[in-house]
């Protein structure tokens, strides 16, 4: 069973409101997104800027109210009070600046005891000690740093304290939204070597949302593909790399940089996304879509199984069923 | 040929509050006309002070320059008044900046922009100045520039914005351009086509780029010679191919240690331990060593010398010269 399961999830934001307060404007920042994470699975999120990738996490999570769909914890709905209460401790989240989701006046052990005293985890000053001290060990930090202020540290320090602090109340599973992004290359490979050691120690699972596809693909077992809101691709990491099916994804990873001076791009990349206000109509990627055609400007396509575990929204992938 | 640009043993310090900062120590650079060369490094290595010292562009009174030379042309820079630079800035070599919003006037048109530019080394009149940035914005991939020209910064994407910088850059046809992380804001496939506009621009222009990034991808499409930096100075030099196949530098390889291969899910990064020195605390000998797998006493105590490790092809290192020793040992 899976361990989360995002049933065709929808946020919208309301932009702009008229003199009686009526909305004016609907800004749908998750489109019907349906998704699952096993337990001790990586599934990567990726898309270009202002897709919907934090939005997505933060309202699967409950962080933002959701405007349509249901979220099942293990098989149950999280509406209800008791699933929702173990799913939030069940489920933390880190972010891409780990210095603006930290309290400057905190110390690091006020920090990561924070979620240990909400959640009444630890009786006495003595064990919770102990329990910041193991915490600082998992995510290679001297304990004695315990008392240190963030701004003594550096960036992937304090991603280290973020990540802590979400291991504090020893959760099934950790939302990482651009945990490295900020990172120096060397500093990056660091977090994610300790992300993946204590995902086999803990049997976590991670939904990684990150700019770098190589290092999503290096690091999850599933690759999702939004754009505009919506999941048009969806499939395990070494086909949607090598193999992408959805014209938007083939584009994506044509665009990758590669540390290669011999690697020529072939695919044309072209285009930008369009304002969300304004959502194309069809498919939303055709304006931008090399195959694009008649069908493609007025039916939307959905999310269909075209393979093993493979997922596409697209008129013009073959295979699977309509 | 001659160089174009030739930078010489340059070192630059800032006064600080905390005292006297080496960020950049006896870094030395040649750009060919017309060459993209590359330099990498990951953040605070001192890339965009050598691109700002070379332009003259440093804060004065806090950026000092403790020795070296800049020779454009064959002519030393460091002893040009400020007005002879600004002749030099603009014409002879431009540069954009980091972050796209802080480069561009948020009170002006990218029209009014372009054409303060045209006007300052170009008689143009006012509809020729108009045809000629429209032209520009044409080249650099700009959908409908007419209408373009008359839109502020803020109403365009940022992948539209570095194009419009990349037209204000290229406007006077400079020999030289700086382009210091041009891509680093966008998204990839924003970044690919801006990388292929300058790619475009360089060929019709004939001009040389710098191109200064701390991705090793970028780099890699980009530029023919590439210089690593690391902590204040560079560590190897050498043209892509000896880089990313040949890499001597301890640091070099294990920057590309850090990339994930496409090809191999499995592969377990290695990539290199600790974090880069406080310029403040700067290691006596290699500054490298505390984080190199490959140290030795040698490295703890003198600076390493610089080696070649084939035509064209440098590094700094002490594993050389310790190679030879102990091969006069064995003989
Ligand atoms: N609180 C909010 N109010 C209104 N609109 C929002 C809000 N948060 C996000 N949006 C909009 O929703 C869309 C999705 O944004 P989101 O931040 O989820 O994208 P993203 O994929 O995470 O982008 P990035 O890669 O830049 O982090 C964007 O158009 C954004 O402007
Ligand atoms: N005006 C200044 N005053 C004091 N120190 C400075 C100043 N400008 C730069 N530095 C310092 O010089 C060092 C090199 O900075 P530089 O901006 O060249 O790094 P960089 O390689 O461009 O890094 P990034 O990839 O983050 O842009 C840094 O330690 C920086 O803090
Ligand atoms: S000089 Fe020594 S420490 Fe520096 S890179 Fe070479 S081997 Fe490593
Ligand atoms: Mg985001
Ligand atoms: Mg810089």
């Amino acid at each position: 069973m899976a361990l989360i399961e995002a049933k065709e999830l929808t946020k919208q934001f309301v932009i702009d409101r008229n003199w009686l307060g009526r909305p004016k404007k609907v800004l749908t920042a998750v489109n019907r997104v349906s998704l699952t994470i096993e337990p001790g699975e990586t599934v990567g999120l990726v898309g270009e800027s202002g897709c919907g990738k934090s939005t997505f996490a933060r309202t699967l999570l409950g962080l933002y109210p959701k405007t349509d769909g249901d979220v099942f914890y293990k098989g149950r709905n999280i509406g209800e009070p008791e699933i929702g209460k173990d799913y939030r401790r069940q489920v933390q989240m880190i972010f891409q600046d780990p210095y603006a989701s930290l309290d400057p006046r905190m110390t690091v052990e006020d920090i990561i005891s924070e979620p240990l005293r909400n959640y009444g985890l630890c009786s006495d000053d003595r064990e919770r000690r102990q329990r910041v001290a193991d915490l600082l060990t998992q995510v290679d930090l001297r304990p004695e740093t315990a008392q240190r202020y963030p701004h003594e540290f550096s960036g992937g320090q304090r991603q280290r304290i973020g990540i802590a602090r979400a291991l504090a109340v020893d959760p099934e599973c950790i939302f990482c939204d651009e945990p490295i992004s900020a990172l120096d290359v060397s500093v990056q490979v660091q977090i994610v070597n300790m992300l993946k050691r204590l995902q086999e120690d803990r049997q976590l699972s991670y939904l990684f949302i990150a700019h770098d596809l190589s290092m999503v693909h290096h690091l999850s077992r599933r690759i999702g593909v939004m754009y505009l809101g919506n999941l048009v691709e969806l499939g395990p990491s070494d086909a949607v790399f090598h193999r992408p099916l959805h014209p938007y994804t083939q584009m994506l990873i044509a665009s990758v940089p590669r540390p290669d001076p011999n690697y020529r791009r072939t695919t044309l990349v072209s285009g930008e996304v369009p304002s969300p206000l304004d959502v194309p109509t069809g498919c939303v990627f055709h304006p931008r879509c090399p195959y694009c055609d008649e069908r493609c400007r007025n039916e939307v396509p959905v999310l269909r199984s075209v393979g093993e575990e493979r997922f596409a929204a697209c008129h013009h992938v073959k295979g699977g069923t309509d | 040929m001659n160089p174009l640009l030739e930078v010489r043993h340059l070192s630059i310090s800032f006064h600080t509050y905390r005292g006297l900062l080496e960020a950049v120590h006896d870094v030395s650079i040649t750009v060919h006309p017309g060459e993209t060369v590359g330099i990498v490094g990951e953040s605070g290595c001192g890339k965009s002070v050598t691109s700002q010292a070379v332009m003259k562009l440093l804060p004065q009174g806090a950026a000092e320059y403790r020795t070296g030379e800049i020779l454009w042309e064959g002519r030393d820079l460091l002893p040009l008044s400020e007005s002879e630079m600004n002749g030099l800035r603009g014409r002879d070599m431009a540069m954009i900046f980091q972050d796209p919003m802080t480069s561009l006037n948020p009170v002006l048109t990218i029209g009014a922009q372009l054409c303060e530019g045209l006007a300052l080394y170009q008689k143009l009149s006012k509809q020729e100045q108009r045809t000629r940035a429209a032209e520009l914005l044409k080249a650099v991939g700009l959908t409908s520039p007419e209408k373009r020209l008359d839109q502020y910064p803020h109403q365009l994407s940022g992948g539209m914005r570095q194009r419009c910088l990349i037209a204000m850059a290229l406007s006077c046809s400079p020999k030289l351009l700086f382009a210091d992380e041009p891509t680093t804001a966008l998204d990839v496939t924003t970044e690919a086509q801006v990388l292929d506009v300058l790619k475009k621009m360089q060929a019709e222009l004939g001009m040389a780029v710098v191109l200064i990034s701390h991705n090793l991808g970028v780099i890699a499409q980009m530029c023919r010679r590439i210089y690593v930096m690391y902590a204040g100075t560079v560590v190897e030099e050498g043209t892509a191919e000896d880089i990313f196949y040949r890499p001597a530098h301890p640091y070099t390889k294990g920057l590309l240690a850090s990339l994930p291969d496409p090809s191999d899910r499995e592969k377990v990064l290695t990539g290199i331990p600790g974090q880069a020195p406080d310029l403040f605390h700067m290691p006596k000998g290699c500054r490298f060593y505390r984080r190199c797998p490959q140290a030795m006493k040698a490295c703890m105590e003198a600076e390493p010398p610089r080696e070649e490790a084939g035509p064209g092809h440098h590094y700094t290192c002490w594993l050389a010269a310790a190679e030879r020793r102990r091969g006069d040992g064995t003989h």
